[in-house]
């Protein structure tokens, strides 16, 4: 008989993207839909244990209606049972709000692992016997694991841990102010794997048969830092123990961010284009457009580019690079010989001072009548 | 470059008509709405504008030269000569997005069509920059002083007529440097109001703690808005430690409480049965102690009854030692008493033996007393006494002899002695009171003058023989020797007596005798010790009696007291055995009381910890609860966001900042180098134009002007004969119109050179009266000596005159 385990972190329900104002209330309700996507992906999976690796919240000021929400999705989870690390968001203390509601809220099956204590699972056979290492703060120089290497272990049981923080050498984590751990200590626990969270972005990219450190990513990505689709890892325990992990794609929303180069009205209609494609509704893009243009390609880009912004759910430009292409032949043929704008837009062109050229010629145009 | 012939089919109301245009000057006659303007128009655009043009471009530009009813072409075609060299131009446009065509044939043959080839090539083949041409040399003549009736029109003629010549070549792309200075001020402002550019600060240093509310420019609104973020960034990360660090001291007391808690959950059952166990373990301890006692009294009891019996000799025995010592204590000091005696007895035996020798001595003196001196002396006396009343009767003898004879001689009262008289020589001799003088056979007696002297001397001579007498018994030669020995034997006298004392002192009323008796009394003591010796020994004795006599009271003192407590020592025995009893009662009692937990000393330290626990876990109860109260106050204050959130909004308004500012540094160079620009344009681009002004301006307006007033090199007020100045406003519209048109000559000229060029005029002389138009149709004739000049007009007048010249003049009329 094999074991299925469902496994996600980061989630962070109640983030408010107070940075991104057009976004802001797509993206916080997005994350309540894919709490409840995910779970419903693995009851169709048939996985026998959901696990959330820290920061299924984004603060401990939740308010009650939001964790009834996020209970009620983990209580349809159908399989064996759910286990809530809290994580340095959502961190757990001793007479925690959050997580008292949270457990009030919870059926039988949901359980917070709330403490640095093994849980002897052993409804399954072999026993699963699980190493949690939940965060008490916000922020630690200290991680949570050193207490699961004293524990003796029983070599029929399948040992897993579970915890939260700054891995090194994976997650930045400049102040190791976030729970660090190195793989070194990591590996040397003695447990068969460790389910983590922390880290946006999905690790390994790739898991093989050997890895044992497994860190899915949000579920939901949450900034440009997680350039990737929401995922979640489907660990599955052979009956040699042997696990095997696949990545499950999760989520609805990307961020993306994006360098692009035009340099003609083609080019500019091609890269409008681009983006109204239905996918990109889903979408936060920075976009950082640079190039050249002659007039008319230039008003063509002015004109057309809040069709971008139309089309994306939101829409970061940085178009500072987008230039008229101003030389001195245009120069001679716009203004007459020494006239001042003639004068005055050759030195900076001589100078190549091309921001002064720029900000000249867009001022001269302005008055011009 | 010239224009030789234009043909438009069509071009606006000209559904298709050719002009031809020579070398000088080119007049074309037609009304308004012939389109006189259309032929201006098809020129400019036929040169300037490009064929490829979008949709909207199209209707924007070249919508009004499309034919009213119908028709979605235009065409223009161009004929130009250069250095007898034509070129032949055709422009197309078409309604719709680039429909348009064009086509430039060199004098070579070769045909260009790709249009904007033709655009380029026909721009490069103009005597000046397209910009040039289109406001100088194709400008509409009202478009060349818009600027000064704009300036009317707004009320704003202040600048004077230099200013505005200036201005106008200065802004001859369209663009008025004052709304350029203006927008750049604006600009400036709008960025760097209350920004500190040397210092990339506030103005005042008001930083974000005590900022600018309003009029605030962009960088600063930017700065303000990051430094803002940073403050709330530092201020959630403050609070998000605070409450980590307590939490973590809440999570600790809250641990410790349960720790407590649990260990004072199990181990308070016990307490009651352990505090039993510590009453009951006093008692055994008290009852075994008194066992302890008992055991020892009746152990002691009996040993202390033998030593008191056992003491008893032993005391008598130092007792009597102490007696003997007592008797051989005085023995030795009668040895001492003895012993002085003796001396005593020795030391008067001597004194006695002093008193002898002192006798013996007295006895072998010569007597003679102090009675015998006194007489002695009384005698003595007497005798100098005698002496001295003889002596006093001096009588001088006077003797001379014949012969040598001895005489005898004696003075009064003195012996006879003889004295030899020489012959012839006189002897004298003195006497006192007389003198007897004997010779053979004669004696002579000689006494002085009182008649007692002769007894006086018989006294004398008695008084002499008592002395010797005296001193013959006292056996001694002279007074003086009688009173040596005299003094002598008083001393002796006197030492006899001294001894005499010394002895009956030294005896008293005692005797001799007496005291050897007294001394025989003693008998022999020589075998007696010391007195130090005794006292020695006397001194030990007794101590070792009184540490007998000690011991023997304790001894006593004890089994008294132990007979007041227990009675006897059978009593004590009894007593023993009850304790016995209990003790062995209380350890059953104890063996069913439950036992002390392992870690723990003594009953009472259990106790005490428990309580102690109970304590504790009060006080974290307190401690917890303060700590939760000082939590819920700081989760009151607790930020709306959080510090990664913060840090991001921070990281993006740095950026934008950062953005912000260089755009507004951008902004400030392009500032400098504009007003630097205008400066140095100001002061000497120009230089020579004012020249060729005035020479035109002569030319048209003759003697009306007698000077103009120049400021450096720019007219600024026109003086007229009457000494009246007039600035540019002052001006009527013909001269105004005169003006303008002088400096449309001066500029082309300037720009033109020496080369090949022409330029339009629309109704040059509308405004200008008859009289003066004369002036001008003699500026035109002579500019067009040097360049081609078309001018349009819709007055066949105008057109006359121009065309009275001696110049070949080109006439067109529509």
């Amino acid at each position: 008989m094999s074991l299925k385990l469902f496994h996600i972190a980061d989630l962070h329900l109640g983030r408010t993207f107070r940075n991104l104002p057009e976004a802001q209330d797509t993206l916080s309700e997005a994350r309540y839909e894919t709490l409840q996507k995910t779970i419903n992906k693995a009851n169709e999976l048939e996985t026998d244990i959901f696990i959330i690796a820290g920061d299924l919240f984004d603060r401990t000021s939740m308010n009650v209606g939001d964790i009834q929400k996020a209970v009620r999705s983990l209580n349809q989870f159908t399989g064996e049972i759910v286990l809530v690390l809290p994580g340095n968001h959502d961190y757990i203390t001793a007479d925690s709000q959050l997580w008292d509601r949270f457990k009030k809220e919870a059926q039988e099956h949901v359980l917070v692992l709330e403490k640095k204590e093994t849980l002897e699972l052993s409804v399954f056979k072999p026993e699963v016997v699980v190493y949690p290492a939940p965060c008490h703060a916000k922020h630690s120089a200290d991680h949570a694991i050193e207490w699961v290497n004293e524990i003796e272990k029983d070599d029929d049981a399948l040992h897993i841990g579970v915890a939260h923080g700054s891995i090194e050498g994976v997650s930045p984590d400049f102040d190791q102010r976030y729970f660090p751990m190195s793989i070194h200590e990591l590996e040397q626990s003695g447990t068969d794997l460790w389910l983590m969270g922390h880290t946006h972005i999905t690790w390994p990219e790739k898991p093989e048969k050997r890895d044992m450190i497994f860190n899915p990513g949000t579920p939901e990505p949450d900034g440009f830092s997680c350039n990737h689709e929401g995922r979640a890892f489907l660990h599955t325990v052979g009956e040699d123990q042997e696990i095997k992990t696949e990545i499950i794609s999760t989520g609805t929303y990307r961020f993306i961010q994006k360098n692009e180069q035009i340099s003609s009205t083609k080019e500019v209609r091609n890269l409008v284009e681009e983006f109204s494609q239905d996918s990109w509704q889903q979408a936060v893009v920075e976009l950082e457009v640079s190039g050249k243009l002659e007039e008319e390609a230039f008003g063509v880009w002015e004109e057309t580019r809040s069709q971008i912004r139309d089309s994306l759910l939101e829409l970061r430009l940085d178009d500072t690079e987008v230039r008229r292409k101003v030389t001195s032949e245009q120069i001679q043929k716009e203004f007459s010989e020494g006239s001042f704008p003639e004068q005055l837009l050759s030195s900076f062109s001589e100078d190549e001072e091309e921001d002064e050229l720029q900000m000249a010629y867009e001022l001269i145009k302005e008055v011009q009548q | 470059m010239k224009l030789s012939k234009v043909y438009l089919h069509p071009f606006a109301g000209i559904e298709a008509d050719t002009f031809d245009f020579d070398d000088g000057l080119n007049v074309l006659l037609g009304p308004n709405e012939a389109g006189k303007s259309t032929v201006f128009q098809a020129v400019m655009h036929g040169l300037l504008t490009t064929t490829s043009l979008t949709r909207a471009k199209v209707e924007k530009i070249m919508g009004s030269y499309f034919p009213a009813v119908g028709g979605d072409v235009i065409r223009v075609d161009l004929e130009m000569v250069n250095s007898d060299n034509i070129i032949q131009i055709q422009k197309t446009w078409k309604k719709g997005n680039r429909n348009g065509s064009a086509s430039l044939k060199l004098p070579d043959g070769s045909e260009i069509t790709d249009e904007k080839k033709v655009q380029g090539q026909i721009e490069s083949l103009l005597p000046v920059s397209p910009a040039t041409m289109r406001t100088i040399m194709l400008a509409n003549q009202s478009e060349l002083h818009r600027t000064m009736q704009d300036m009317r029109k707004k009320g704003k003629v202040r600048e004077e007529l230099g200013n505005v010549l200036r201005r106008n070549l200065m802004e001859t792309g369209g663009v008025s440097v004052d709304r350029f200075k203006e927008l750049l001020e604006q600009k400036y402002k709008e960025y760097f109001k209350r920004w500190n550019r040397q210092q990339q600060y506030p103005e005042n240093n008001r930083g974000i703690k005590k900022p600018y509310k309003v009029g605030t420019g962009k960088v600063v609104e930017a700065y303000y808005k990051k430094e803002q973020l940073q403050l709330n960034l530092e201020e959630a990360r403050r609070f998000e430690d605070d409450l980590d660090s307590l939490n973590e001291a809440l999570s600790t007391l809250i641990v410790k409480k349960q720790e407590k808690k649990e260990k004072f959950e199990k181990l308070s059952p016990l307490k009651e049965g352990i505090r039993e166990r510590q009453l009951k373990e006093q008692k055994l301890e008290s009852a075994q102690e008194k066992k302890e006692r008992l055991l020892h009294v009746s152990k002691k009891w009996p040993v202390f009854e033998d030593k008191i019996e056992n003491l008893e000799p032993k005391l008598e025995t130092h007792r009597e030692n102490l007696e003997e010592l007592k008797q051989e204590q005085e023995k030795a000091q009668n040895k001492q008493k003895a012993k002085q005696l003796k001396q005593r007895i020795a030391k008067i035996e001597e004194l006695a033996s002093q008193v002898e020798e002192a006798e013996e001595e007295l006895q072998e003196a010569q007597e003679v007393t102090q009675e015998d001196l006194k007489k002695l002396r009384e005698l003595q006396s007497d005798i100098r006494q005698f002496q001295t009343k003889i002596e006093a009767a001096k009588l001088t003898v006077h003797i001379e002899s014949d012969s040598d004879q001895t005489l005898l001689y004696s003075e009064a009262g003195q012996d006879e002695k003889e004295i030899a008289a020489i012959s012839g020589e006189t002897l004298d001799q003195t006497a006192s009171g007389g003198f007897t003088l004997k010779t053979d056979g004669l004696m002579v007696k000689v006494f002085s003058g009182e008649g007692d002297l002769e007894d006086t001397i018989e006294t004398l001579q008695a008084k002499k023989e008592e002395l010797s007498s005296y001193l013959e018994d006292l056996e001694v030669e002279s007074v003086q020797e009688a009173e040596s020995y005299a003094q002598l034997y008083q001393k002796k006298g006197n030492d006899l007596e001294q001894a005499k004392k010394a002895y009956k002192n030294e005896l008293g009323d005692q005797k001799v005798e007496e005291l050897r008796t007294e001394l025989e009394k003693y008998g022999d003591l020589s075998n007696v010790r010391s007195s130090e010796e005794i006292t020695e020994d006397k001194v030990e004795t007794r101590t070792a009696l009184n540490q007998l006599k000690k011991e023997a009271e304790e001894a006593e003192s004890k089994i008294e007291e132990w007979m007041e407590k227990y009675g006897s020592s059978d009593d004590v025995i009894l007593e023993l055995a009850d304790t016995s009893k209990l003790l062995k009662d209380l350890e059953n009692d104890l063996d069913d009381l439950p036992s002390l937990p392992d870690g723990y000393d003594s009953s009472g330290e259990f106790i005490d910890e428990v309580e102690q626990l109970g304590n504790d876990i009060e006080q974290l109860k307190e401690h917890i609860f303060e700590k939760k109260q000082e939590r819920t106050q700081l989760e009151a204050e607790a930020p709306d966001t959080s510090s990664e959130e913060l840090q991001k909004l921070y990281k993006e308004a740095e950026a934008e900042f950062e953005r912000i500012n260089s755009r507004a540094e951008t902004l400030a160079r392009v500032r400098e180098k504009s007003l630097e620009l205008i400066e140095s344009m100001d002061s000497d681009t120009y230089k020579g134009l004012e020249s060729r002004f005035i020479k035109w301006l002569e030319l048209m307006v003759g003697d009306r002007f007698t000077t103009v007033d120049m400021d450096s090199d720019m007219p600024t007020a026109f003086k007229m004969n009457e000494a009246t100045s007039l600035t540019y406003n002052l001006l009527s519209h013909g001269t105004k119109d005169t003006v303008a048109l002088a400096w449309r000559f001066a500029l082309s000229e300037k720009f033109l050179a020496d080369k090949d060029g022409f330029i339009i005029l629309d109704d040059p002389m509308v405004d200008i009266d008859p009289e003066r138009r004369k002036d001008v149709v003699k500026a035109i004739n002579e500019f067009s000596e040097h360049y081609q000049i078309i001018v349009m007009t819709c007055h066949p007048g105008h057109m006359e005159e121009l065309s009275k010249s001696d110049l070949e003049v080109t006439r067109n009329i529509l």
